[in-house]
């Protein structure tokens, strides 16, 4: 029985949905309407084993915008004020090499996929995000991305939310720690958009570098003894075998199951665990990095752990120099060399290694990204890159990614792709697929209306089509 | 006996004695290539819808007119008159056939073969070439909304390759189509199948283009439009296109057919329904731009059937039981003063009743107890409270969209307008033709909401018409027949609308006044590039004076008590939130292709609604005085599998407010949220925004669309975790200033503990076995009596009769 997060009468249609998109059903013919009667039928095409070998998927998304010549697409050869400060180190894939402040994701190399020729045309946080979040262009101007909307696209993890929820118990969606929203908005595309408030994601708020750090937003940690529990549930049932013309409903039967599940996730000490880092020896939490992104990549394994699909780790703007975060327009290198890389470096290093360690890599696809990258050209006035979306850098390991591969080449200053560009569309078609989702099937919004789930293709070679 | 019941079963739709209709009872062919059928149908004994045209011998007077072949197609000949002669089940009739067509046979048309064909062969759909970008190259306008850019596609683009004159199965267009070539969209249609045939002649006869033709199909009709059926059983439907020319053509072969609900039937590609599960659907045929539907009832022979007395004292209750004797349904009886009570305080007012008002109102003799209570209920604080939230919501009166003063201003206008009980059609116009700022005018923020026109366009339809209009922004409906036209015809009412930053109010983002520029154009229709006038939805476009408010048009016509829409609408969603259904559902999708489940009852109300001048107190009286609404959740043998049509009460989830207004009373232990006032209830809440995870864990709208479906009142397990081992319930049952506390140091008896706990936690009183659970309960426990009062209250809220209103 998956875990459908709601159990209105909505959820037969989800579960239909979920074979259909999944390529198992595309014959069938269970949708109530005349739009599904053509492309119902169109015919399954094989799907290369890729196709949904990920159970799960965690972003380390580097909000702000890290620049790809000082990251994973350096240029040596380029003039002095393009290739900054940095120098290069060959990493675990021969011929490949990282800037030197890469020195533990360069280890990973080989099992990885990466992508140096990412472009679209949003030149903003806001709209850029959008853009990779959901695979669709923002159509709106800069103000109006930070009001989210129900007209929104929704972000890859509502779709799954939606259409793959999983078995739980943990919400299938999750945004570690916050959200990247401005001034009070509410920044477009890091929601459920046009799906509905249902498939809004959890978001774990707090401070995980916090000693003390539960997950208190949700009362996973049994509040009560468990003889008063036991007492007080066995009440329950001989409270409800009283009223037994209301046991046979559909929306008891619901209430009911969903009472079982809760109290499956009462009783599974490993969710209570999953989610309380105070428990979590010293040594262990450092070697994610004591500060906030370690700690939120820390927290987002344990979430995928306890049953959630997607889980978003997102660099907080708090972290880095001036609320920067990697929005490096001032003191690139100096940001970059101190504040922000090396942090990465080591979160990612540390959890490929769990990952890795125990065999959950194959199941688990990792995705680095970011809005987009920065301007070849310095400004040396600020020692600073400005936005650059035309090129930048995204990473993939695990999930059924083909590893030890670079896709796509830039040009000669990482300025615009040279060979094999790639769309956000084709960002998260990738990310679909390997998680089972055929991303040229569509979903319905709140109105019944069809979505196309993304107008871009997975990148092949990367999952060997 | 067993077999004589079966063979009744079996025979009962068949039998002998049942006359029968033809549909046409007489026709012209005026068309080479426009053969008709004859439906040979009709109703028996028992009421189930019979069609006999596999046992039927059709015979022609005159070979050399028009000849019939065994399945009941006529097709012509030569011009002239016959008959045709039908025989079926020792039943004779006949039609008159008269042949009138051009001497020389025209070409193949494009626009009313070819576009058909490529519709049912599905090439146009959304997933395969009617794709904004195409598909491989091809792309064909999306449902065949535009046949001149489909007629360059197919006959002039790719080099001319998708069709090869000299040998036509040599088109692309063909070949892949029959699966010849390899094509992703698989098999369209078979070898010398009438899809295929039509599209070889076009190809073989030249592609002649016929773009100009005037003829257009006027409507299209169903034949027949309801069925009644048994499960299983299979009846074949005829799809009847009337032109503008006059002529109707039979375009059964053509047309696309499709069930609302398979459970309940299922439709091929010829039009040949099969029932399925009892209950009911509608079949929506489409053909071209247009649709019509027939609606199903599946139904099992209910030998012995009592029909109940048709009521006569509430015109509600006897169009429900009508239509129940009619599904053979006995509704269950109404419910016990207690239920009843809890039911209406939460539909009505959003909180249940409190033990005194429980205790009164069962104490009451008085033989209209039950009305007398539901007027007192509208004078009630919490109604206004209860129906403002819903008009809130409706309206998307947010934060998030307006400022916080435009918000404040604009609820007080809509509890006034609650408190006051406004007609809903004042209301309505008051809201459409508001126009300055704020403080000129609150009700200018129901404008101030709104992005831009398109969004006022989709908000005034969905919320005061049922309609959802958006798809037609960009392209036809698919479910109905909206096109862009009608889109930015209702734009156009309100393209003289603007609002900006209010110049008085420089430091209050997002205060906006709402301007009009009386001289401003109609919207543009973005697929013909031109000024569409102003078009009142599905009607005319009228004459309007220049420099005038057209919103003041617009809310004449809405509101006026002709306008079918507005009324019934409303009254439909109102309906809804007393029922678990709309009469439609859901109640903010009204199309043809959506029927209601029981028509009579929705026209009677519509009818009431207008005559009793839009006045929605009286509306929701009249649903909560009825027998229907105040009918038990427990099911007989016969309505246990209903869901569809009233004959019993389906409990639903409580609101979030509801609920937690509920548990607040229940507990005596308030609720602190952010973001309102102190002490405000969660019904009160001015807006969506206020951060409350019980709130928002529950569903409670944020308000970011004007659709129902922003509630959400299903079951989920972060509910049952936040009930089970949450804050709200655990530290409320504890409080040492709560009911628990409370009731332990009255000192009250055992007994009085548990009766009082029933009644604030459920309201309701334990009945016998309940008691004694309780009272042994107690006992048990009586070595720490405060723990087990504690857990008996903590069990009644997560037992279900708290999360159901029922």
């Amino acid at each position: 029985m998956p875990f459908i997060p709601n159990d209105s009468t909505c959820a037969g249609w989800d579960r239909r949905e979920v074979i259909r998109v999944g390529g198992l059903g595309l014959l069938g013919l269970g949708l109530p309407s005349l739009t599904a009667l053509s492309s119902e039928s169109k015919k399954s095409l094989g799907k290369p084993a890729s196709f949904g070998k990920a159970k799960n998927c965690i972003i380390l998304y580097l909000s702000g915008g890290p620049a790809q010549l000082d990251t994973f697409d350096p240029k040596p050869d380029a003039p002095e004020d393009i290739r900054g400060e940095f120098k290069t180190i060959q990493t675990s894939l021969s011929g490949v090499r990282f800037s030197e402040l890469l020195p533990n994701a360069a280890k990973w190399m080989h099992k990885s996929a990466l992508v140096r020729t990412m472009f679209h045309d949003h030149n903003d946080h806001g709209r850029g995000s959008y853009s990779m979040f959901t695979g669709y262009q923002y159509p709106g101007s800069v103000p109006d991305v930070n009001s989210m909307s129900r007209a929104d696209m929704p972000h890859m993890g509502s779709v799954l939310a939606k259409l793959a929820p999983g078995k739980g118990p943990m919400f299938p969606f999750a945004i570690v720690p916050h959200r990247m929203d401005v001034a009070g908005g509410r920044r477009a595309g890091q929601f459920a958009g046009a799906l509905g408030g249902k498939y809004d994601p959890l978001l774990t708020g707090g401070n995980p570098n916090d000693n003390d750090f539960k997950l208190d937003h949700i009362p996973l940690a049994a509040s009560l003894e468990s003889s008063v529990m036991k007492r007080r549930l066995s009440l329950v049932d001989q409270l409800n075998a009283q009223t037994s013309q209301l046991n046979e409903l559909a929306m008891s039967q619901a209430i009911k199951d969903n009472q079982a599940r809760a109290l499956d996730v009462l009783s599974s000490p490993a969710v209570k665990k999953a989610v309380d880092l105070s428990a979590i020896s010293k040594e262990e939490r450092e070697r994610y990095g004591r500060n906030l992104f370690g700690q939120s990549v820390m927290l987002g394994k344990r979430l995928l752990d306890s049953g959630a699909r997607l889980v978003q780790c997102n660099w907080q703007r708090a972290q880095g120099s001036n609320g920067f975060a990697w929005d490096t327009h001032w003191n690139n290198f100096s940001a970059h060399k101190e504040e922000l890389v090396p942090p990465f470096d080591k979160a990612f290093h540390a959890l490929m290694t769990d990952l890795d360690k125990s065999g959950q890599l194959d199941e688990t696809l990792v995705v680095v990204a970011a809005e987009f990258g920065r301007s070849p050209k310095i400004t040396r006035s600020n020692a600073g890159r400005e936005h650059w979306p035309e090129c930048y850098s995204v990473l993939f390991s695990g999930g059924g990614i083909k590893g030890g591969q670079v896709y796509g080449q830039s040009d000669k200053n990482a300025a615009y792709p040279a060979i094999n560009p790639v769309t956000p569309a084709d960002f998260t078609a990738t990310i679909y697929h390997c998680l089972g989702i055929d991303p040229s099937g569509e979903t319905h919004d709140q109105m019944d209306r069809p979505i196309a789930l993304s107008k871009g293709a997975p990148i092949a070679p990367l999952v060997g089509l | 006996m067993r077999t004589m019941l079966l063979l009744a079963v079996i025979a009962s739709p068949l039998l002998a004695a049942d006359p029968w209709n033809v549909s046409p009872s007489s026709m012209e062919i005026r068309h080479q290539r426009h053969p008709h059928s004859l439906q040979i149908f009709g109703t028996s004994a028992d009421g189930y819808s019979f069609e006999l045209r596999s046992s039927t011998t059709f015979a022609t007077a005159d070979p050399k007119i028009a000849t019939v072949d065994a399945s009941g197609w006529v097709t012509p000949i030569a011009n002239g008159s016959t008959q045709i002669t039908i025989t079926a089940q020792g039943q004779t009739k006949s039609v008159p056939v008269k042949v009138a067509m051009p001497v020389e046979e025209s070409k193949t048309s494009f626009r009313h073969e070819v576009m058909p064909v490529l519709t049912k062969a599905g090439c146009n759909a959304g997933a395969c070439h009617g794709y904004s970008l195409g598909k491989n190259g091809f792309k064909l306008s999306l449902r065949g909304q535009d046949p001149d850019p489909d007629y360059l596609a197919i006959a002039r683009d790719a080099a001319s390759r998708r069709v090869n004159r000299l040998f036509p199965n040599s088109s692309l267009l063909i070949a892949k189509g029959r699966g010849d070539a390899p094509h992703e969209g698989g098999i369209r249609f078979s070898k010398d199948s009438l899809a295929d045939r039509i599209l070889t002649s076009w190809v073989a006869q030249g592609t002649p283009e016929d773009l100009k033709d005037p003829a257009q199909v006027v409507r299209v009709r169903v034949v027949p439009e309801t069925l009644t059926l048994q499960p299983d059983q299979k009846h074949r439907l005829q799809l009847i296109a009337d032109y503008t020319d006059g002529t109707a053509r039979d375009v059964t072969r053509l047309a696309i057919f499709a069930a609302n609900n398979t459970q309940f039937a299922n439709v091929d590609d010829e039009g040949f329904v099969k029932a399925g599960d009892s209950g009911e659907t509608a079949i929506v045929a489409r053909f071209e731009r247009t649709f019509a539907a027939t609606s199903v009832t599946v139904l099992k022979p209910v030998p012995g059937f009592k029909p109940s007395p048709v009521p006569t004292d509430h015109f509600i209750d006897k169009h429900v039981v009508e239509k129940l004797n009619r599904i053979r349904i006995t509704p269950s009886p109404v419910t016990g003063d207690e239920e009843f009570l809890r039911r209406v305080h939460l539909d009505l007012i959003g909180v249940q009743p409190k033990p005194d008002e429980i205790n009164a109102f069962v104490a009451d003799k008085a033989a209209n107890k039950r009305e007398k209570l539901i007027d007192s209920l509208f004078e009630r604080p919490e109604y206004v409270d209860h129906w403002s939230l819903k008009w809130g919501d409706l309206l998307q009166n947010s934060r998030n969209l307006v400022s916080a003063p435009s918000m404040y201003l604009f609820r007080e206008h809509i509890r006034g307008a609650v408190a006051a009980n406004t007609p809903i059609d004042e209301f309505a116009r008051k809201l459409l033709t508001a126009k300055g700022g704020m403080t000129d005018d609150p009700a200018s923020v129901f404008f101030a909401v709104s992005k831009d026109t398109n969004d006022t366009v989709e908000r005034v339809t969905q919320v005061f018409c049922g309609v959802r209009m958006l798809c037609a922004r960009c392209h036809p409906h698919p479910l109905e027949n909206w096109t862009q036209a009608d889109y930015f015809g209702i734009a156009s009412f309100f393209s003289q609308v603007s609002s900006k930053q209010d110049g008085r109010y420089p430091s209050v983002g997002n205060a906006k006044i709402v301007s009009l520029n009386l001289a401003a154009g109609s919207a543009t229709n973005p697929r013909s590039g031109k000024p569409q006038p102003p078009r009142f939805l599905g009607a005319e476009e009228p004459t309007l004076a220049p420099n005038q408010d057209r919103r003041e048009a617009y809310a004449a016509w809405l509101t006026s008590s002709k306008n079918a829409l507005f009324a019934r609408g409303l009254v439909n969603r109102i309906w809804s939130y007393f029922s678990h259904r709309g009469i439609i559902d859901p109640v903010d999708d009204i199309r043809s292709t959506n029927p209601p489940i029981n028509p009579a009852l929705l026209d009677a109300l519509t009818k009431d609604f207008v005559e009793h001048k839009f006045d929605v107190r009286h509306l929701m009286k009249r649903i909560v005085t009825s027998a229907t609404y105040q009918r038990t959740c427990v099911p007989n043998d016969s309505n246990r599998l209903d869901e569809q049509n009233f004959s019993h009460s389906i409990p639903r989830r409580v609101p979030a407010e509801a609920l937690l207004d509920s548990l607040i009373q229940a507990t005596g232990v308030p609720e602190n949220i952010s973001g309102a006032p102190a002490g405000f209830r969660a019904a009160q809440l001015p807006d969506g925004t206020s951060e409350n995870d019980f709130l928002r864990l529950f569903g409670k709208p944020q308000r970011m669309d004007a659709c129902e479906c922003e509630r959400d009142n299903g079951s989920n397990m972060l509910q049952a975790l936040n009930f089970l081992n949450g804050k709200s319930i655990l530290s409320r049952v504890k409080n040492a200033a709560a009911r628990p506390a409370l009731l332990t140091r009255a000192k009250t008896t055992d007994e009085r503990m548990v009766i009082d706990l029933y009644l604030w936690t459920i309201a309701r009183s334990p009945n016998a076995k309940e008691l004694k659970l309780g009272l042994d309960y107690l006992k048990e426990g009586a070595a720490d009596r405060t723990a087990a009062v504690q857990d008996l209250m903590w069990a009644l809220l997560n037992s279900k009769d708290f999360l159901l209103v029922h």
